[in-house]
């Protein structure tokens, strides 16, 4: 029988090092979920991205059970790792504050591909070179499909 | 846009994690770091972003209490059953044990502690000298001093778990149990006759030349913690501390293996 549904818990938490502060422990504890063996099996699971940012979603069912679903690093980390930056710009069609390239939006695009539903290696970077420049990123060269 | 946002306050404070609402996104940081830098970045990055804060400060509790409330008592065959103080002692059981979880890891209720639970009965404790590295609730540290060990150290690096073992030595009237913080690498101690050590992958691979020279001539390592997939590289880095693999267990995905 499947198992009823009854609350959908969006986090970012570092990868292997979950414990039961927050967020993870007013998030899990409130719904009655055991926070220790969340942290158990998502310390176990993203073991090689110790320390990174991880969005994670725990799907909590009715009987106090739970499943959860990692993502890859968001695309606007990623981004602002690449170009090297802090921040974004205040201006982002006017001000560009720095420049990722087409093979750096590739790498993000290929990682990301899952997590952004694309079925092509173009479709996908289409959209981290989107939220590149509406972060004030300029994409240096041609894209690939252009050359 | 939420990413971008999160992604810019995230390159300049060191957030520790971030938890989605309908309405928005709560962070969390440190302590350590002073509201009013908090605020000077956020207000440097509302010159991109038009958005409105609050910054509260949150109390440190106990966030498992709901779970904590209704768990139901752990089982390993006739051996051991883990109760919560609140459940009736059962006499059908060779241990009943008492654990009050806390904030710590161990109620028996996970596979890999129920594996380190299974993996200690087939070793004759009485007069042993054990460790217990890694012991959060102090579940396997209490089960070896009902065993008859002699002497058992336990170490955690979290100060919870070492609140909570000190808790449940007293529920369980253990007292030859010494329990201090310390990170792995820097534990002192030994020779042990016995090492238990359910912690997870990167920690137990980092640790095994560690735990070999602390080991008693003849001693066992059991370790837990890491999956399936994952057997390889514990195995291979048993071998080069020169450890013999006795036996594996498999729980679900979780694997319990017993070295000497």
């Amino acid at each position: 029988m499947a198992k009823e549904f009854e609350a959908l818990i969006k986090l970012q938490v570092r990868g292997g090092q979950a414990n039961p502060s927050p967020p993870v422990g007013p998030a899990l504890g409130a719904k009655g979920v055991n926070i220790m063996e969340f942290c158990k099996r998502f310390n176990a699971k993203t073991q090689d991205s110790q320390g990174k940012l991880i969005p994670v979603s725990i799907t909590v069912y009715k009987d106090k059970s739970f499943d959860f679903v990692t993502k890859t690093v968001p695309a606007a980390v990623q981004l602002l790792e690449a170009a090297k930056l802090k921040s974004g710009s205040a201006v982002p069609n006017r001000d560009k504050v720095g420049s990722v390239t087409w093979d750096q939006i590739k790498v993000i695009a290929e990682d990301k591909m899952e997590d952004l539903n694309a079925f092509k290696v173009e479709s996908a970077m289409k959209m981290v070179a989107g939220t590149a420049r509406s972060m004030g990123l300029r994409v240096s060269g041609t894209a690939p499909w252009e050359a | 846009m939420v990413d971008i946002l999160l992604a810019l306050i995230g390159a300049r404070i060191d957030i520790e994690g971030v938890s989605y609402h309908d309405d928005g996104f709560s962070f969390y940081i440190p302590e350590s770091i002073e509201p009013d830098t908090v605020k000077a970045h956020l207000n440097d990055i509302g010159n991109q972003f038009e958005f409105s804060y609050s910054i509260d400060e949150l109390e440190d509790k106990n966030w498992n209490l709901e779970w904590e409330s209704s768990f139901n008592p752990v089982e390993v065959h006739q051996f051991c059953r883990v109760r919560a103080p609140f459940h009736e002692p059962s006499k059908s059981f060779q241990h009943d044990l008492i654990i009050h979880p806390g904030m710590a890891f161990g109620t028996g209720h996970h596979e890999t502690t129920w594996m380190m639970i299974n993996a200690m009965k087939f070793h004759d404790l009485q007069d042993k000298n054990v460790l217990d590295a890694g012991c959060g609730t102090g579940v396997l540290a209490i089960l070896a001093s009902r065993e008859g060990a002699k002497k058992i150290d336990a170490f955690d690096y979290d100060v919870h778990s070492v609140e909570s073992t000190t808790q449940n030595m007293q529920l369980n009237d253990c007292e030859n149990i010494n329990v201090v913080q310390s990170e792995a690498l820097e534990f002192q101690g030994g020779p042990y006759d016995l090492i238990l050590a359910n912690i997870n992958r990167n920690v137990i691979l980092s640790v095994f030349p560690k735990l070999v020279e602390i080991l008693a001539y003849k001693g066992m390592i059991i370790v837990s913690g890491y999956l399936v997939d994952d057997i390889e590289l514990i195995e291979q880095a048993a071998k080069q501390e020169n450890l013999k693999l006795l036996y594996t267990q498999k729980r679900g995905d979780w694997v319990c293996q017993t070295f000497n």
